[in-house]
């Protein structure tokens, strides 16, 4: 605090706080000796009424019907009493009781002498105090409403019964013996209208909301058993898109808010943890280290009008998690114990893989079809010799010796029955002045695959306490260790380390029904091919696991302003530190030639994030309500990366060896990490006119090191206006319409999730004679790059029908996103041959656009019965507009992969061949024919008349582009259905996503026989082509998927082996008959609960048991041949994830659970 | 008193930095010394063997350049499918594949040279220790810079005719690194703007390259000076090809022809032959084992060579036998062999029954640097046919085949460049002498029986010039440009039909579609 820059930055804190405080005209004139000053002509006596509150620390509460019947009023008085004011004011029309610092207005008439004062507050579950509630005595027409903070206070008489009733929530009733302070918890009704959301930097009513929000109910979030939170989210919001990226233990999912908005930036949206901003790249499963049950809410901020106020990083939308406190003045200890058993969602056997006898037959028919007059019976010709793992077997033949032939079913040697048990206790309790939460998670997996499993173990302490009047502190610790071990499926993640491999995905393609597990000698069979995956089971053989540790802390102090009413300053102090250890290790019995290998890669991440913001929160008598909210943040992001590798290290330590050992050829690198620094400033602003017009304002300003100093900085802006028609008078009557909100929003948000670019980036590459190594380019640097900036427009309406028995909300959304973030392809002669050939520049513009349908309904509500239904639809249409003049000019587009982006249509289209069939002559797999010069000219896809063999070249001289085709999703959502009868409840979610395409690439691969490297289909089995004139399902099967394309008469091979004057089939062909719908209907959670009479438990001093059984994914309803239609890349590279997310391979479909739990709560 | 506090715990919990956004590690400019510089002129060598395996330039233009001359035969059946056929049948109306390759390097080193010849001219190393050296740097840039634009004029352009206007515009010539969009798109510039600025920067590096490589695989004042002569008698300038020729040969006294062939390319990484003026280096140093092309390194290697040279790199060298290369290693790659017009005109090879001649036998280049197969190649016995291949590459040590020293320039091409153009002065005696170097270097006393006998000023002919030329540098991407320089006619090799036009269409190819895709300024 010494130095000159730190004095400079205390001086401009000090003025931002001064600034805040003189922006909300603070004017302490009142003090608590009740002594006024008003000059008031002819004004309402609510007008007055909000002066003396201004100018006191007193609250009135009052019906303002009663108000009305003052009239207008003068009154001018100078440092009078308050009694003497009231007196004037009332005028003996009203008469009043001075409770506390409450004063109750009321009729005069109504006093009576056995009139009780009673006081008190109305919270939401959420312990959020709800402004605007009724409260009155039942028969009674007076009661009064409480105020901002949710109390109230009023006269009743002994043993009246209270009614308490607010939009949104249930009807409560109380009755009043021998009670003068009541606390009010009210229960949120199915519309939720409202409720209180969290929001951006605070919360707001629903009511008031002019902007798209949506709040996840953790409750029912977590009837889908996930050890992620962001797996669970599927179907449970309306524009809320997710995708899980594979059945492994601890794989991540995808989550897109309203579509994908970015092509070359991430576009997923932004996560806030108890208020950290929360960098997730989808490639990680970081948020598995958040416990599910600590969470209290979970909010979706989709528009402009929600997002804005992250500004940079709120273009994708912001998910708000909230963890729980402590609420009540009653503890409680819940103890949740759950397990279950887990399956693929997809057998194997559904895929039609075949087995030995039909492997060799079909094997044996493509060679006699390629002219190979000579059954497969050499091992050799599958590769699998020379191998030193093959010598001294003789028995390697054993493979096509009849008898001692295998039939393998190699999913068997993967796969395992999977399991896991989560045990959860958590306690809180609410005290006069403070609250605490605390909980304890347990949770093991034993995975699908063999090796996979996870232990993770979180501990979290949330506490808040006021030490003195007005001031809050409190603190969130949480801390998880995770323990992952990975099975061992396609490779190391360090990259190329010489070793075979196994999993899950060869057993659908390299490890074929014909090889045995073992040689006749019990060794292991050609253990070094990667295709016996007994072998890359074996834990003496591979090991790979990451240990995660993971802690995220924050401290927060809240200063209510006792002389300005509503204004609260508050500020937050966030930690969150992940470190993750990798270590892969394989021995030397599966590496050719070389000794064991270890690596070791360990990152570290810390996040520090600092805000400062105040909030004036207040309602101006009754018809005007602001809501303002200014402050600023700083965070610090930093990354540190450390690569070990050792490679031919003796000894049987499945690690770097063993101390006092040698440790083989060790190198060690250490990667710089990454930085990276935000500060904003950021106000928000809403109105509330007779909760009948609202208007809503936000404004950020960014600054990101991201970007040069002359492109740091950026301002972000939204509007937004609301009507809630039910609140005009002449809808009063209008019994069937309960609320009715029409909003409205427009306004700004950024993306900046590129890696740094400001300059230009080179790499150290081996040496070139005796110098040092040398220095390649392979980034050109962008220094005039900013942020893609999102236009998005809102507009909806919420409402709720019949006494609430139907409620939702209907909205149109429109994104357009300007400026995207592109890696502009440069031409080759630009040199750029070590990185990518591109520049980045703000080049692409795009759109999606999408309505989004929400309906609760509560069909049956009887005492004992109830049954409600939740349903949410989103629809979404990708468009991009224009990408950069040069693609766009030649109509070429970004190709990545299967796909082809161009200017006017869906990003992501497909682009493949046409398939035409199987020739009847030749049984050859046709295509049709692009006209290349009205392609050419044109930009137009148009055939000719003529078919071409779908040989590797002139599939890629063929290819179309597939409008609207594409692999985004255009509708997705979810329907929930709970049953309640007495005790028992049956909930059902469905979950479907449509509208898409899937490259079905694990098909692909089994109608080829190549040279006999890969499982085949039984779908080949009577369904190839034979002799000219079968009009076939399959092309002719052929060795080497070579044909002889011209016929000629030329022998089909020459005498090396090598094919003549005919061409392969591609393996990784593009063609359009592997694409399928991707649309998918899918039963997510089926669940049976029973809560214990009340009656019962209570002896046991339990308040709640409730006893469950579940099944998740138990049915999936789609057109999909593949393993699942849920696919998701997460992939470290944006581009990849945003563009190439359709093709589905052979990845560990998703799982079907059956669960069993009881969670017990004790009072 | 609580504001008090909570307003000292709002800054307390602030940053205090002087600039927030100041990155505690922030990325530097990577040459900052000399040293730095030294180590981005190596990268500069580098990128010429390109990103991926099979990228090399040099490798993939002496395919490019026997493959469309009538040096080479492409062996039927095995070549059909490869993408050495396109070349041989001088498609050059479709996509290349091979000169592909060569255009993604080569301009991928113009980039490099570009870059930090913009740093060294910027001055910011000028005061800086070692700054002697910068002109050496600045010389080998320029070099650099000047060799790969030759390489794309002689595969992406028409032959330069002295005289003419030279005006087609094909390439891009970028002498200025790509900062921005609009550098990235820019127009081709005319074919003579190309030379002119080849040569401008060979005189350059002439003047300031130190006359001794500064490490093995790096060029000096002789190479720059041989280049310069090469690229003169290309633009028909044969006076000033002649005077870099003398220069090289007069002042270059540490280059000589006093070794066998077979020595220039059986060097591993660490020394040149004696003839040898520039050699790319492919090696390791035991202060970086897992160097450019070490014995730990599967690629990098110059596979193009595999093509028609009787050695073929192996993919796996653990195999044993595969190491350095020889016929085991996948000989099914070696697609082009040397073709029997070519051999039987420079009368190497017996018109009747296709054996050696005894003059081939004679010459230490036919028995050092060529493999003859007395038989039927065991590897193609669909060839019915004894093959010639050239066998210049892989040789060296055989330990791993990938370390060498592979020839680029060498001081045998100034003598029968010097030769050619005595021998069209009129200059009969000077033109012999510098013929009977090369000659009498490559002449078997042992083989013969006999000593050499020197041409007489009287015998000479400038197709006995020819025929020693192509002896000599064979394979080495010269026969076709030596021709075209000449205005000589191309015979058709081995195909069928008769000479085709120097500076016909044929020979050279379009940019790779790519470039005319992206590059909206052409």
């Amino acid at each position: 605090m010494s130095s000159p820059a730190c004095k400079y930055f205390f001086i401009m804190k000090l003025c931002f706080l001064l600034l805040v405080v003189a922006t909300f005209k603070v004017v302490a004139r009142g003090n608590a000796q009740e002594r006024f000053t008003l000059n008031f002509e002819h004004a309402k006596a609510d007008k007055i009424i909000e002066e003396i509150q201004r100018q006191s620390a007193y609250r009135f509460f009052y019906n303002y019907s009663h108000i009305l019947q003052l009239g207008k009023v003068d009154l001018k008085v100078t440092n009078a009493h308050l009694k003497e004011v009231l007196e004037r004011l009332f005028n003996n029309k009203l008469s009043y009781r001075i409770i506390d610092d409450r004063i109750i207005v009321i009729q005069a008439s109504q006093i009576s002498a056995t009139q009780i004062e009673i006081k008190g507050k109305v919270v939401s579950q959420n312990s959020e105090p709800l402004s605007g509630v009724s409260i009155k005595a039942k028969g009674n027409q007076t009661g009064v409403t409480s105020d901002g903070n949710g109390e109230f206070a009023l006269l009743v008489e002994e043993g009246d019964v209270l009614e308490i009733t607010h939009v949104g929530y249930e009807k409560q009733t109380v009755t009043i013996i021998g009670k003068t302070v009541l606390n009010i918890v009210l229960k949120p009704a199915i519309s939720n209208l409202s409720e209180v959301m969290v929001v951006g930097y605070g919360t707001q009513q629903r009511k008031n909301m002019t902007g798209s929000v949506t709040t996840l109910e953790p409750a029912k979030i977590s009837t889908f058993k996930s050890s992620s939170v962001d797996a669970m989210l599927q179907g449970q919001g309306a524009g809320l898109q997710v995708n899980q990226s594979n059945g492994t233990v601890g794989a991540p999912s995808r989550v897109l808010i309203r579509g994908t908005n970015s092509i070359f930036a991430a576009a997923e949206p932004l996560w806030v943890i108890d208020g950290i901003p929360i960098t997730l790249s989808a490639a990680s499963s970081l948020m598995a280290t958040i416990n599910p049950n600590d969470i209290a809410t979970i909010s979706v901020l989709k528009d402009a009008a929600a997002t804005a106020i992250y500004g940079s990083r709120g273009a994708n939308g912001v998910i708000i998690v909230t963890t729980k406190k402590g609420r009540g003045n009653e503890g409680t200890l819940n103890v949740d114990v759950s397990a279950g058993v887990q399956s693929l969602a997809k057998d194997p056997d559904e895929m039609g893989f075949a087995n030995t006898e039909q492997w060799i037959a079909l094997v044996n028919q493509a060679r006699t079809n390629w002219g190979l007059n000579v059954p497969i019976t050499d091992a050799s010709e599958l590769k699998l010799l020379p191998q030193l793992s093959n010598i001294g077997h003789p028995s390697v033949n054993q493979v096509f010796t009849p008898n001692l032939i295998a039939n393998t079913d190699w999913f068997d040697q993967v796969l395992q029955q999977s399991a896991y048990q989560e045990v959860n206790i958590s306690a809180s309790r609410g005290f006069e002045k403070g609250n605490i939460f605390a909980s304890v998670n347990y949770r093991k997996d034993k995975g699908v695959l063999v090796n996979n499993s996870m232990e993770r173990y979180t501990g979290r302490i949330n506490a808040e306490m006021q030490p003195v009047n007005n001031v809050t502190v409190g603190i969130r610790l949480t801390g998880a260790y995770e323990k992952l071990k990975r099975a061992q499926d396609g490779g190391a993640p360090s990259g190329n380390t010489n070793f075979a491999n196994g999993g899950f995905t060869q057993a659908a393609t390299g490890s074929l029904p014909i090889f045995p597990v073992y040689y006749s000698d019990g060794a292991y069979f050609n253990r070094l091919s990667g295709n016996n995956l007994a072998v890359s089971a074996d834990k003496n053989n591979f090991r790979n696991e990451a240990e995660i540790f993971r802690s995220i802390g924050g401290l927060y102090a809240e200063y209510s302003f006792p002389f300005v009413k509503g204004l609260r300053l508050r500020t937050e102090l966030s930690v969150d530190y992940n470190q993750q250890n990798n270590l892969s290790w394989a021995s030397a019995s599966v590496r050719p030639s070389r000794m064991n290998y270890a690596n070791l890669n360990t990152g570290a991440n810390r996040n520090l994030n600092t805000n400062v913001y105040g909030t004036y929160d207040r309602r101006f008598g009754i018809n005007h309500y602001l809501n303002v909210v200014a402050g600023t943040e700083a965070q610090r992001l930093t990354q540190t990366v450390t690569n070990q590798t050792g490679e031919d290290i003796p000894g049987t330590s499945q690690d770097f060896g063993v101390p006092l050992r040698l440790i083989g050829n060790t190198t060690a690198t250490f990667n710089a990490g990454s930085e990276k620094y935000f500060k904003s400033y950021f106000g928000r602003a809403g109105y509330s006119f007779k909760e009948k017009f609202l208007l809503g304002g936000s404004y950020r300003r960014d600054g990101s090191s991201i970007f040069t100093k002359d492109y740091r900085w950026s301002s972000f802006a939204a509007i937004s206006v609301g009507y809630v028609l039910t609140n005009e008078p002449f809808m009063k009557n209008l019994n069937w319409l309960n609320f009715a909100k029409f909003r409205a929003s427009y306004g700004q948000t950024g993306n900046e999730s590129i890696p740094s670019v400001q300059m230009d980036q080179y790499a150290n590459w081996p040496v070139y004679s005796t110098s040092p190594g040398s220095l390649v380019l392979t980034v050109v640097g962008a220094p005039q790059l900013f942020w893609e900036t999102t236009n998005s427009y809102n507009a909806g309406i919420d409402f709720a029908l019949l006494k609430d028995r139907l409620s939702g909300s209907v909205e149109y959304y429109r994104r357009d996103v300007e400026d995207l973030l592109f890696q502009v392809p440069i031409a080759p002669s630009n040199g750029l041959q070590f990185g990518a050939s591109s520049i980045w520049a703000n080049v692409a513009d795009m759109r999606n656009k999408g309505w989004e349908f929400t309906l609760n309904s509560k069909v049956i509500s009887t005492k004992n019965f109830s049954w409600t239904i939740s349903l949410n639809i989103t629809t979404n249409k990708n468009r991009l507009v224009s990408i950069t003049p040069e693609l766009d000019k030649k109509g070429s587009g970004i190709n990545l992969d299967k796909t082809r982006s161009i200017s006017g249509e869906a990003l992501s289209s497909f682009y493949l061949a046409h398939y035409a069939g199987v020739d009847p002559q030749t049984g050859v797999a046709m295509i049709y024919q692009v006209d290349k010069r009205k392609y050419d000219s044109t930009g137009k896809t148009v055939f000719t008349d003529t078919l071409l063999p779908a040989t590797s070249s002139n599939i890629n001289n063929n290819r179309t582009f597939l409008k609207g085709k594409t692999t985004l999703p255009t509708y997705f959502g979810g329907l929930t259905n709970s049953v309640q009868y007495k005790g028992w409840e049956l909930l059902t979610m469905i979950t479907f996503q449509g509208g898409n395409y899937i490259y079905n690439s694990a098909k692909e691969n089994m109608l080829l026989v190549g040279t006999g490297g890969s499982n085949l289909s039984t779908e080949l089995i009577g369904n190839t082509w034979q002799k000219p004139g079968d009009q076939a399902l399959y092309p002719r099967l052929m060795w080497r998927n070579s044909y002889n394309i011209n016929n000629t008469g030329v022998p089909l091979f020459n005498t090396n082996g090598t094919p003549n004057n005919n061409q392969n089939y591609s393996t990784n062909g593009n063609l359009d008959r592997f694409l399928e719908k991707g649309d998918f209907l899918r039963l997510r959670v089926l669940q049976l609960a029973y809560t214990l009479p009340q009656g019962l438990t209570k002896k046991a001093y339990m308040q709640t048991v409730r006893l469950y059984v579940s099944a998740n994914n138990l049915f999936t309803k789609t057109e999909f041949t593949g393993w699942d239609p849920e696919i998701a890349k997460v992939d470290s590279d944006a581009a990849g994830r945003n563009l190439t997310q359709g093709v589905a391979g052979n990845s560990v479909p998703p799982l079907r659970t059956f669960n069993a739990g009881i969670n017990i709560t004790f009072k | 008193m609580k504001l008090i506090f909570i307003v000292g715990f709002c800054i307390l919990i602030g940053s205090c930095r002087k600039n927030f956004f100041e990155l505690n590690k922030a990325q530097e400019p990577p040459v900052q010394t000399v040293a730095d510089i030294n180590r981005a002129v190596a990268g500069t060598y580098y990128s010429m063997t390109g990103a991926a395996g099979n990228s090399s330039n040099f490798d993939a233009l002496d395919l490019f350049a026997a493959a469309i001359s009538d040096e080479s035969v492409a062996i039927p059946k095995a070549a059909e499918k490869l993408e050495v056929m396109e070349l041989y049948q001088r498609q050059n109306t479709t996509q290349g594949i091979v000169t592909n390759r060569i255009f993604i390097p080569s301009y991928g080193t113009i980039a490099a040279t570009n870059s930090w010849l913009e740093v060294i001219e910027s001055g910011s190393l000028n005061t800086l220790p070692g700054k002697d050296s910068l002109p050496f740097f600045e010389g080998e840039l320029k070099f650099l810079r000047a060799y790969n634009y030759w390489i794309l004029t002689k595969v992406f352009c028409p032959p330069y005719e002295n005289g003419g206007s030279n005006d087609k515009k094909i390439l891009p010539l970028r002498l200025k690194p790509t900062r921005s969009l609009a550098d990235a798109n820019i127009p081709a510039s005319p074919t003579s703007e190309i030379y002119k600025a080849i040569e401008k920067d060979l005189i350059d590096a002439v003047q300031k390259l130190p006359a001794v490589s500064l490490a093995p695989g790096r060029t000096n004042k002789f190479a720059a000076a041989a280049l310069l002569s090469r690229v003169q008698f290309q633009m028909g300038n044969f006076s000033e090809a002649e005077k870099q020729a003398s220069f090289v040969i007069e002042q270059g006294s540490n280059f000589n022809l006093t070794e066998d062939p077979i020595v220039a390319f059986n060097r591993d990484w660490s020394g040149n032959g004696k003839e040898i003026l520039w050699s790319y280096t492919i090696g390791t140093t035991p202060a970086a084992p897992n160097g450019l092309g070490g014995v730990n390194s599967n690629w990098k290697v110059p596979r193009h060579f595999s093509f028609f040279n009787f050695n073929v790199a192996s993919s796996d060298n653990t195999i044993p036998g595969n190491g350095g290369g020889g016929i085991s290693a996948n000989p099914l790659n070696r697609t082009i062999a040397v073709s029997t017009s070519v051999l039987k005109s420079v009368g190497w090879m017996n018109t009747s029954d296709s054996t050696p001649t005894q003059a081939a036998k004679n010459d230490k280049r036919f028995s050092q640097l060529y493999t003859y197969i007395a038989g039927t190649d065991p590897k193609f016995t669909a060839i019915p046919r004894r093959l010639y291949w050239i066998n210049k590459f892989y040789r060296g040590p055989q330990s791993d085949y990938r370390i060498g020293a592979v020839p680029l320039i060498r001081v045998s091409e100034m003598y029968l460049t010097r030769s050619i153009i005595r021998f069209n002065k009129g200059e009969k005696a000077a033109a012999a002498a510098d013929l009977n170097v090369i000659a009498a270097r490559a002449w078997d006393a042992a083989a013969a029986g006999s000593g050499f006998v020197p041409i007489t000023e009287v015998a000479i002919t400038a197709q006995m010039i020819h025929n020693e030329r192509w002896k000599e540098l064979s394979f080495e991407a010269d026969r076709i440009f030596y021709l075209q320089a000449l205005k000589i006619n191309i015979p058709n090799g081995d195909r069928d039909g008769s000479t085709i036009p120097y500076n016909s269409s044929s020979f050279y190819w379009p940019m790779p579609l790519n470039e005319y895709d992206l590059n909206t300024g052409l």
